[in-house]
């Protein structure tokens, strides 16, 4: 019970963790071992993103586990190599293989939506991590998200890009999938409400070579502002063959890209100049202090933390508060806790992270960025 | 749709088909057996050149370098694999290239990963021509492609490797009856062909992205420039290349909306260029089996 009550106390208010450390409360005893499953991409596309949530995850774990000595937790991580294929080959494992309580993943919609499927079917709790497609909402009960979905997100972007051109002709390029989909079609709703017009909207398959064609479609009406949903690689080819073709330079400073984060250091610096976008705003309060300073141990005191690593790093700690607060490393208990879970814990990705009816979280807090010679730095809107 | 712009994409996606499909159509004419694991040629000089390049080596040093290195690769490739079924039928050599063709891809991605790489270096700048632009990388391109396709010619024509190589090509039995040291060409042609399909794959990766994909997205459209310029024909793999770059870039660019029960705009998307190619294959495989220039071995 004193054990609990720490971690709940720190999830609340984020406290200094040396304080507990010296607690007489806490004490080694019989170490129960809780594995926590966690499906994410290492490599391909997305694995730039998947290593800076492990290094979120593995931060939180270290803290989780320092204050609970009886309850140690630990990651089982497979790679799901940015494929629905592999993901799927991960999942089967972790489930059947290393029968985990509860799963943590993935970063992308593709490879969540199907996964979580399968981890609900045998009744395992899943914790989205950066899946944003509405159409985790149909996956019910027992799946979780850390971040809103792209309702949130499409709309926001849309608004914030005509509010700071003053511009109305949108083209809008997004990747052919759940992800690219689900935002494009929130974006479009939004720019018709805004007042605007979406001149032209073009779907690419990720992972091509070339994407000429589309970006000639893309640009054949003018538009004025471009949305574009890219991320990785498929965001370096992009935003380099729009420069190549003289295309980038007709919306420069236009070029708007939900979290930008996520082609920040994939992009050719010129290819990328002036591009802005919206994206988690890492709470800066407390929460955010305190991982920082644990980055700055672990990993040097240049450290950049972008949202995949507070992600990473909030799933791990909700998920150590729901078996904490279940009391027990059984499925059904801890995906009956993680609401609570949610609700109490105050967290880097948002301080509010309580979930509605489906799992998601209910609000989400963005930030402006523009990125500066191959650097994200923060935005203000005209 | 720039017509301008079709016409520059395609002159490109031709050169660099165009050293592909050659070796295609070489090893073909020679050997007699399609070879499925071409495409991973191309794959293995991208990644080599890759390499090189990261290591510190000056990129256009790197790439003659790593299609120097996958020649050599071909060559070893024939003396461990091909040369041992090399009387057998043409079925079995079709399928020992498929099975080469996964565990070359394999071999990549366990040594370089799953994760796609670019060559290292700024924007290629680009000029505005006659309503479309070309690139610096694209005009190299277009260079490199033009001169390795004019050595190649001159070898062939020129030289008596070259005059060996058709000997071969049109009866083999004959060619080693008359003092042609049959194994000796074999290999030269398979250094040659691996070269050539090493640059192929490391200027695709230059334009675009260097991925564990790039075999097979090569692979499928070579065949089909094979098939169009007439199997065997390396003259007409190079002008098949060109028609099929035309094929890709003008149906992507070709808006669908006037056919029936469509609303708005619609185009193919870049996923299905390879079905372009597949198409035009098999529309002349139906209509005319030879190849619009009906090409005959030996060229």
């Amino acid at each position: 019970m004193i054990r609990r009550s720490i971690l709940k106390a720190f999830a609340l208010s984020a406290i200094s963790l040396p304080m507990f450390l010296t607690t007489p409360a806490v004490q080694a005893q019989d170490a129960q071992t809780v594995d926590i499953g966690v499906l994410l991409s290492m490599t391909g596309s997305l694995g730039r993103g998947g290593n800076n949530v492990v290094l979120g995850m593995q931060t939180a774990l270290e803290e989780v586990n320092a204050l609970s000595p009886s309850r140690q937790f630990r990651l089982v991580i497979e790679d799901d190599e940015s494929s629905p294929q592999a993901a799927m080959d991960g999942i089967r494992k972790l489930v059947d293989v290393d029968k985990v309580p509860v799963v943590l993943g993935t970063v992308g919609s593709a490879t969540t939506i199907p996964t979580a499927s399968y981890s609900l079917s045998k009744n395992i709790a899943h914790v989205g991590l950066t899946a944003s497609s509405p159409d985790v909402r149909s996956l019910g009960k027992g799946y979780f998200s850390i971040i809103a979905t792209d309702e949130v997100m499409g709309a926001a972007l849309a608004k914030f890009a005509m509010e700071d051109t003053g511009k109305k002709k949108v083209g809008i390029i997004v990747a052919n999938d759940a992800y690219g989909v689900g935002l494009a079609k929130r974006m479009q709703e939004a720019v018709a409400a805004n007042g605007g017009e979406v001149v032209s909207e073009v779907r690419y398959e990720a992972g091509q070579p070339d994407y000429r064609a589309e970006l000639q479609r893309l640009f054949s009406p003018r538009p004025e502002i471009v949305l574009a949903v890219s991320w990785g690689d498929n965001a370096r080819l992009l935003t380099k063959q729009a420069h190549e073709l003289g295309l980038m330079q007709t919306v420069q400073g236009a070029w708007y890209q939900p979290y930008p984060a996520e082609i920040v250091n994939a992009c050719i610096a010129e290819a990328c100049e002036d591009v802005k976008g919206l994206d988690i705003a890492a709470d800066r309060g407390e929460r955010f202090q305190q991982l920082r300073a644990a980055l700055e141990t672990r990993v040097g005191s240049d450290v950049v933390i972008d949202w995949f690593i507070g992600v990473g790093y909030d799933a791990v700690w909700v998920t150590a508060l729901a078996v904490d607060l279940a009391n027990s490393a059984e499925p059904a208990a801890i995906s009956a806790a993680l609401p609570k879970a949610f609700e109490i814990y105050r967290g880097v990705s948002d301080a509010d992270m309580s979930v509605d009816a489906d799992g998601i979280q209910r609000n989400q807090e963005y930030g402006s960025f523009v990125i500066k010679a191959g650097k994200l730095e923060p935005y203000t809107a005209n | 749709m720039n017509l301008t712009q079709i016409l520059i994409n395609s002159l490109v996606r031709a050169s660099e088909l165009g050293l592909i499909a050659m070796g295609v159509t070489l090893v073909f004419s020679l050997l007699r057996f399609a070879n499925f694991a071409h495409g991973e040629l191309a794959l293995i000089g991208a990644y080599l050149a890759y390499a090189l390049s990261a290591a510190g080596l000056d990129l256009w040093l790197a790439i003659p370098l790593g299609a120097v290195a996958t020649g050599f690769i071909a060559v070893a490739i024939d003396k461990a694999l091909f040369a041992r079924v090399r009387t057998a039928p043409g079925l079995v050599l079709l399928v020992a290239s498929m099975g080469l063709s996964l565990f070359l891809k394999n071999v990549v991605g366990a040594i370089w990963g799953t994760k796609s790489y670019s060559f290292e270096g700024s924007l290629a700048r680009s000029f505005s021509f006659a309503g479309g632009f070309v690139t610096s990388t694209q005009v190299i391109i277009l260079v490199v492609s033009v001169i390795a396709m004019l050595c190649f010619h001159l070898l062939l024509s020129h030289t008596r490797l070259g005059r060996a190589m058709r000997a071969l090509a049109d009866d083999s039995e004959l060619a080693r009856a008359r003092g042609i040291r049959v194994e000796a060409i074999i290999s030269k042609v398979w250094f040659i062909v691996g070269s050539y399909a090493a640059l192929g794959g490391a200027l695709i990766g230059l334009e675009t992205v260097i991925s564990l994909e790039l075999g097979y997205s090569v692979i499928l459209p070579a065949f089909a420039a094979a098939v169009l310029g007439g199997i065997g024909s390396v003259h007409g793999a190079m002008l098949g290349a060109l028609i099929i770059g035309l094929a890709e870039n003008i149906v992507l660019a070709i808006d669908w909306s006037f056919l029936p029960a469509t609303s708005g705009p619609l185009y193919i998307d870049t996923g299905y260029k390879l079905a372009v190619a597949f198409l035009v294959m098999v529309a002349v495989l139906i209509l005319r089996p030879r190849g619009l220039f009906q090409g005959t071995s030996g060229d």
